[in-house]
């Protein structure tokens, strides 16, 4: 299973093999994060709510 | 036979659709329209259809112009879309249909804001026209806390929230009805109940099912059909003297607590709407 690093917390999380760009993956140090992928390289970054979301 | 799942942000409801369309043999490609550089004459994809998810509004309905100026069908219209994203333009359609709805005012200033709950009498419901999960609805009991809100809404900078929507409080009965509408079909309602007088399950609404009466199900069809749109959550309130009332129209509705509290299989539902209209 790929790993990429909690920008918040520094540890690894574990990322699915069939991940999509825009996942949320919810991480045990507590913060939600988004999945980018850049060139092929999985990244995560916390996810931020747009003040347009929702239904 | 593809599906173009249009999104920005993946969550289980997405998952849930690519795991439907799996189920039914359908192939579904994710298209992450914030990976994507768009043409303005739009971006050619190989598929047969598309099914709009993105979460955000303005990506929502920005990816939709594009997929369509390219010629994808796209679930729901872009027009679709644009109408339900507008409270205010919802609601004079629902109207013009001669479907019961909350009686609202509109007022474009602090001042006509003031006399337009006046004319509904307190409380009296204050909301944008542009909004979502309930965020920036307030209920109002009184003209000093609505000099409040609007003194407070000044300093936003957004000119959307300069126009108001005063609606009267409707008593409803601790909860809505969500009742999804998938083509012509209404194939199931939660009830979303909370002692908070905001009943959105994103706000902490407690899902349950709902039965669909003919009546229910007859006002939801219109009232989808009034606005466009294919694939949509709308809101109910029951009125102990007037009976229903629908509230707003999600053209991207949220299913998770639907599909966890009443085992409907909403997601294969959509997918096999969509295999229906791509073949059409």
């Amino acid at each position: 299973m790929p790993q990429a690093r909690c920008p918040i917390c520094g540890r690894n999380v574990q990322v699915p093999e069939d991940v999509l760009p825009g996942e949320v993956l919810d991480h045990e140090c507590g913060v939600s994060l988004e999945v980018v992928i850049d060139g092929g390289k999985i990244l995560l970054k916390p996810l931020e709510i747009g003040e347009d979301w929702g239904e | 036979m593809n599906i173009a799942l249009i999104y920005d942000i993946a969550r289980w409801e997405e998952r849930a659709l690519l795991e439907a369309s799996r189920k039914l043999s359908v192939n579904m490609t994710p298209l992450h329209v914030k990976s994507k550089v768009f043409p303005v004459e739009g971006l050619r994809e190989n598929a047969d259809i598309g099914l709009q998810r993105s979460l955000s509004h303005a990506l929502a309905l920005s990816s939709t112009v594009l997929f369509e100026s390219s010629g994808l069908r796209v679930v729901n219209t872009s027009k679709a879309i644009s109408l339900a994203q507008d409270k205010l333009w919802t609601l004079t359609l629902l109207s013009k249909a001669g479907i019961p709805t909350p009686k609202t005012v509109v007022a474009f200033s602090e001042q006509s804001a003031m006399e337009a709950a006046k004319m509904i009498g307190y409380p009296v419901v204050v909301k944008p026209v542009n909004g979502s999960w309930g965020k920036l609805v307030s209920l109002v009991e009184d003209d000093e806390t609505l000099r409040v809100i609007l003194e407070h809404k000044a300093f936003i900078s957004n000119p959307q929230f300069k126009i108001h929507l005063i609606q009267e409080y409707v008593r409803k009965p601790g909860r809505d009805i969500r009742v999804f509408v998938v083509g012509d079909e209404v194939p199931v309602a939660i009830y979303r109940v909370s002692s908070h007088w905001i009943t959105n399950t994103a706000r902490g609404g407690l899902a349950m099912p709902a039965p669909i009466d003919e009546e229910l199900g007859n006002l939801a069809l219109k009232a989808s059909e009034a606005l466009g749109v294919e694939v949509s959550g709308i809101d109910v309130f029951e009125d102990p003297e007037r009976g229903y009332l629908v509230n707003e129209i999600n053209a991207v509705p949220d299913f998770r607590n639907t599909v966890a509290v009443t085992g409907y299989d909403l997601p294969a539902k959509m997918v096999e709407y969509l295999v229906r209209e791509a073949k059409r």
